[in-house]
């Protein structure tokens, strides 16, 4: 009689034994599609022209063990697409941590921020999940210095976490993308996981996927950092391996069926290089040059951040621009205006928003407001040039106004 | 009233043969004891406020041992009070210890439902202590229904979080990092209703302890298991089983109890010659129709929710004539909405429903309050069912009784031969297999992502680790071996796509076309039968005709209809063989077992006419199949055997159909899992072998071994069968046995017997060889 080994009881059951390979035919083949990348000797010298170049894992050494640290070099002002990469000013961190409301990101000095991408074994939580590298960007003198944590053997996982804690002492500020939904849980939960204090914890935390969305949700496909690095950054990822498929090949590597580890290594650095150029192009909305309909939100978000100062001129100079703002943006910065005592501002962007759009509830707030002012003879100028919809209960409502206005207008004016 | 009912039934001379086991449980007066001196003085004053002033015996006895550490199993009756055993022992010792080192407790229980329940008896106990900070104790449910935000706050500062063992595995165990505040301080875990953590479901749950005591020992705790059942043979066996360590049992109530009667009743024979006996439903029917008339609250269990329905109408109907509100008469099953069932549970509690007709959905302990009998159509299929049934008679006081009306299948007259298999405990053996391998793998996945496997760990008692973990640390598997340790290295959330009773959660919506309104769900395996266009689908006693069935998107569309009849469904099925893996080849018969495919698809529908019975109409259903991959065991009739017993005969053919069904009729009585998860084929030529053969297979799809355990347990099973054929008094076939002479053919009882004694033959000395 035949036995059968656990290993064929189990096939035969159909108890999955092994992993789900992502959707595509091989890793070899979608290898072969991409165009060949010059692979670079060690990090550092030449990183000026190449930021994608190829970098492989060090060997293991005797003082790190089981972690590998990739270290590259970015100088100051170097290009990441069509976007110089460099500190922040006062002024630009002040506009970043409007578009992310994060107010406490803007008081701080450049070398304390830190932009940090993981790469983690699954998309889910959960204590099997695993934080295999993470990359950390950090402005010092000779540049921008990424460091990527890169976990050898998951054995060692604690002694990896401990690493990284020394080594990024100094630092207060976080910058990532999708980090408050992701990265930030991810490396809390791992270094639970070893009793050690979460990473990162209670820091000033630049979401800049966040504060993308709020800016350009309007303009673009969706709000990946991929369409961003198009669109926004000018960069397009030649030679890239996609993030799904940063696991498989971790997996690969960690049985010895493949070395695609330099690759995953540029993935990551790309999306830390992307997280500096995307900061600094979000700081520049906030510049008056820059037009646009993102121009708007700009504003808007200045204005909900309290930064008068830059959001009312920023306002003034859109509401005289032909450019219309942003769906359903202006009623709500028109509320907001209104309730701080900047009621003509209001008007006149109800007024550039009813041009543009010609939308009732608009002219209808237009109006409102007019009559909240005491501007009596505009609202009856108003009245008398404009109409609102057909359908009630639009035309009583402008019946009734127009009446309140021409009452007014009939009453003596009282002499000071 | 039930005395006077219970007397003519005594003394009908009509019913004397049909009455074949009466049995008077006598009343006790209850054994009590004083509080323990641990109880914390603030509790003890609120149970005192309450009426409690000492504890049943067993209370304390339970709460003593559970004080003194030990692993507890409480098996009591019904309305024993139960909960005060580990609620009694929890609260205190969360209320005695220092707010830094308070201990938390983990309360499983098997439906939302029930959690509800608890928590609220938990909260009532602790909101009736005085104010004060250091009693603040905090018991709240953790399920799918708990909002984010609220999540949180138990994860660090619950007290007694109280949940089900889906939510254990799928939510908290992954993410127990999360869960770091309460496991540090874990101490008790509380698993209610034990005797519900049989079959597939045990065998899961038991997996699912192991990965919690996994986890425990992470932070540095060992647990203190504490479980209580209402009636269950082995609790004790049982329960270790389920935990792997050696639990204290305490069986004997303290609880006063009253008089209880259980009484077995088989229906007469109607057709000697046939062995036809009348009809389990017809006779509850008149049974209850009796005890409506006598003013005695009853409930009864139906095996089916067909089955209920039919009876709710004859119940309405009986009332009316017997000039009773027909709504004192209600049918219950689940599949009716979560507001229809609260409705139910509050009349009866109210006594406003004086009869039900119920499945075992309210088998479990939902509070209904006190009934004085209780009639079972059929035998519910297991000793532990039959007591939580019977349970459900007598809750407070007073006289009661159960009424256990035995059908024709070949289990029901196995009991209905010896009632005393019921009463002294002969029921099935162990009943969870935690180290059936499928389900054990599936888990040890699910470990391995929870922690890595140091060197030399199993899960649990579970002989196969070490394999088990090199196979899935095979090329391309999802664990990865370094210096000896396993870890997970894989994208996927194992726990996410494992079920723990393997229950398809894919259900129907049968809707009134008319007016939109919702009337219940149907599960998909049963949609194929049950809401078949043309069927009747029966709600409350009330017949709707389903007029189209949505199979995409999961509807049917009913139309209320007047009719005198119900429809009833034909399956057929068809087995491919995929591989064999183990054969025992005599001359005679070759045993074996592999992998099957399974086709199986419903071929008709046929109209059944209330109380005649008649068949009026046939009409074809067109439905997609259910199909899926299974293991199954087999007997494949050699041409000689076939040729002795004259299966070549067309007369005799039949056979092999019939002891198929006898088999799988019998084999509750000795498989660790429930009879409704084994399946049975007779066929006279199977395509595969060209010859006859008789099959049993897994009803789970991907198998939980159950075949496995029919091919080593062949000879057991073949003895029972053999039995039951001997021990039925018809000549040529009835359903107690092979099934009716009329419709397997004159001479299958006769060809029956040579199988079974040839296959009996061939099994006997080949495991003689291997022993």
């Amino acid at each position: 009689m035949k036995s059968l080994s656990i290993l064929e009881r189990l096939q035969r059951h159909g108890v999955g034994l092994r992993r789900i390979e992502a959707d595509r035919a091989s890793s070899g083949a979608a290898e072969s599609i991409r165009p060949p990348c010059e692979v670079n000797g060690f990090a550092g010298s030449t990183s000026e022209r190449r930021p994608s170049a190829l970098t492989p894992i060090p060997p293991s050494s005797e003082e790190l063990g089981a972690i590998s640290i990739v270290e590259t070099v970015h100088p100051i002002g170097s290009c990441h697409g069509d976007w110089p990469i460099g500190p922040l000013d006062s002024r630009a961190a002040a506009a970043v941590s409007w578009a992310a409301r994060e107010p406490r990101s803007a008081e701080v000095i450049p070398g304390d921020r830190l932009y940090i991408d993981t790469e983690t074994t699954g998309l889910h939580a959960g204590a099997g999940s695993l934080v295999f590298l993470l990359g950390v960007g950090r402005y010092e003198a000779r540049g921008f210095v990424v460091r990527q944590y890169f976990l050898r053997d998951p054995t060692a996982e604690e002694q990896y976490w401990r690493r990284v804690h020394q080594d990024i002492s100094g630092a207060r500020v976080l910058v990532s993308f999708h980090g408050k939904s992701f990265d930030r849980p991810r490396l809390r939960d791992r270094c639970l996981f070893h009793r050690q204090d979460p990473l990162f914890e209670d820091w000033p935390h630049v979401d800049l996927y966040h504060a993308s969305r709020r800016l350009w949700k309007d303009s673009l496909p969706d709000v990946r950092l991929q369409t961003l690095e198009r669109h926004q950054l000018g960069f397009v990822r030649s030679c890239d391996l996609p993030g799904s498929e940063c696991p498989q090949a971790y997996f690969q590597w960690l049985r010895g069926e493949g070395d695609r580890t330099p690759e995953i290594l540029l993935h990551n650095r790309l999306d830390i290089l992307s997280l500096a150029a995307l900061e600094c192009k979000v700081s520049a909305v906030f510049e008056a040059a820059l037009g646009g309909d993102v121009a708007w939100r700009a504003a808007f978000l200045a204005w909900e951040a309290g930064a008068t100062e830059v959001a009312i001129p920023m306002i003034g100079n859109l509401r005289q621009s032909p450019i219309p703002a942003p769906a359903g943006l202006i009623p709500k910065l028109a509320s907001s205006l209104a309730r701080r005592q900047q009621n003509q501002l209001a008007i006149a962007v109800l007024e550039h928003e009813y041009a543009a759009r010609r939308e009732t509830p608009t002219l209808w707030k237009w109006a409102r407001l007019l009559e909240q002012s005491g501007e009596w003879e505009r609202v009856f100028a108003l009245t008398q040039t404009h109409s609102l919809a057909a359908t009630p209960p639009w035309p009583a409502r402008w019946l009734r106004l127009r009446g309140r206005a021409t009452r007014r207008l009939a009453r003596p004016q009282v002499r000071v | 009233m039930l005395q006077r009912f219970l007397g003519e039934l005594r003394h009908d001379p009509e019913r004397a043969d049909c009455v074949v086991g009466w049995r008077t449980e006598p009343a006790c007066v209850g054994a009590f004891a004083d509080f323990p001196d641990w109880v914390h003085p603030a509790l003890r004053e609120v149970l005192r406020r309450r009426g409690i002033e000492r504890l049943y015996s067993h209370q304390a006895q339970a709460s003593q041992a559970v004080a003194e550490g030990h692993h507890v199993v409480v098996a009591t009756p019904t309305a024993s009070g139960k909960s005060l055993c580990y609620n009694l022992p929890v609260l205190s010792s969360i209320m005695s210890a220092a707010s830094s080192a308070r201990p938390t407790a983990l309360y499983l229980f098997p439906t939302k439902a029930l959690s509800q329940d608890q928590v609220s008896e938990v909260n009532e106990l602790v909101q009736a202590l005085p104010e004060g900070a250091e009693f603040s104790v905090g018991a709240a449910t953790y399920d799918g229904d708990t909002p984010g935000d609220v999540r949180r706050v138990l994860r660090d500062r619950g007290d007694i979080i109280v949940t089900n063992p889906h939510m254990l595995h799928v939510a908290i165990l992954p993410n127990h990092v999360r869960w770091g505040t309460f496991f540090r301080r874990l101490r008790y875990v509380v698993i209610d209703e034990l005797h519900i953590y049989r079959g597939v479901f045990g065998s899961s749950v038991a997996n699912v302890i192991r990965r919690l005591k996994r986890v425990a020992r992470h932070y540095g705790r060992s647990l203190q298991f504490i479980a209580s059942s209402a009636t269950i043979r082995d609790p004790k066996a049982h329960f270790r089983r389920l935990i792997e360590e050696t639990p204290v049992c305490v069986q004997e109530s303290g609880a006063p109890r009253a008089e209880r009667h259980h009484v077995v009743y088989n229906p007469p024979i109607v057709n000697a010659a046939l062995g036809v006996r009348a009809r389990a439903l017809d006779e509850a029917r008149d049974l209850a129709r009796a005890l409506l008339r006598a003013g005695v609250a009853t409930i009864l269990f139906g095996r089916s929710r067909t089955a209920v329905e039919v009876l709710t109408k004859y119940l309405k109907d009986a009332a009316r004539e017997e000039g009773i509100p027909e709504s004192a008469v209600v049918g219950y099953r689940g599949g009716y909405l979560p507001l229809l069932r609260r409705e139910i549970e509050h009349g009866l509690r109210a006594g406003k429903i004086r009869m039900v007709a119920a499945t075992n959905a309210l088998e479990l302990g939902v509070d209904i309050g006190s009934l004085d009998a209780v009639v079972m159509v059929g035998y519910p299929g297991s000793v532990a069912s039959y007591h939580q049934q019977s349970g459900r008679a007598g809750r407070r006081s007073g006289q009661s009784a159960s009424i256990l009306v035995a059908s024709s299948l070949p289990l029901d007259q196995y009991v209905a031969q010896d009632p005393a298999i019921i009463w002294e405990g002969g029921g099935e053996q162990g009943v969870l297999n935690p180290d059936n391998l499928v389900i054990a793998t599936n888990h040890l996945k699910c470990a391995a992502f929870e922690l890595p496997f140091a060197p030399g760990e199993t899960l649990g008692e579970f002989p196969s680790t070490p394999d088990v973990l090199s196979a899935l640390a095979g090329p391309g598997g999802v664990l990865l071996e370094r210096q000896g340790r396993f870890h997970w290295m894989d994208e996927t959330y194992p726990a996410e796509a494992l079920s723990l009773d393997a229950v398809e959660m894919d259900n129907f919506l049968v809707v009134e076309e008319k007016s939109g309104k919702s009337l219940g769900h149907v599960d998909r395996v049963s949609a194929m039968t049950t809401i078949h266009p043309q069927a009747i689908y029966q709600h409350q006693g009330t017949q709707f005709q389903i007029n189209r069935l949505d199979w995409e998107g999961r509807r049917a569309y009913a139309e209320k209809v007047l009719v005198d009849y119900y429809t009833e469904a034909e399956t057929g099925t068809e087995v491919r063989v995929l591989s064999e893996d183990e054969t025992t080849p005599t001359e005679a018969v070759h045993c074996g077992r592999g992998d099957v495919h399974i086709t199986e698809i419903a071929t008709f529908w046929k109209r059944i006419r209330f109380y005649t019975n008649e068949n009026l109409e046939t009409g074809p259903i067109d439905l997609p199949p259910e199909e899926m991959d299974t293991t199954a065991a087999w007997f494949v009739i050699q041409d000689s055997l076939a040729a002795k017993a004259g299966l070549a005969l067309g007369s005799r053919a039949g056979a092999v159909a019939g002891l198929a069904t006898l088999l799988k009729g019998v084999a509750p009585l000795f498989l660790r899992i429930g009879g409704r998860d084994l399946r049975a084929l007779g066929m006279a030529s199977h395509p595969h072998w060209k010859k006859p053969v008789i099959m049993l297979y897994d009803g789970v799809p991907g198998g939980v071994g159950l075949a496995e355990q029919v091919y080593a347990g062949r000879e057991a099973l073949l003895l029972a069968a053999s039995r039951a054929l001997e021990g039925c008094a018809c000549l040529y076939g009835c359903p107690s046995c092979i099934g009716l002479g009329g419709e397997r053919g004159p001479g299958s009882k006769a060809a029956a017997r040579i199988l079974l004694e040839e296959c009996l033959n061939a099994v006997r000395p080949a495991q003689e060889v291997s022993s």
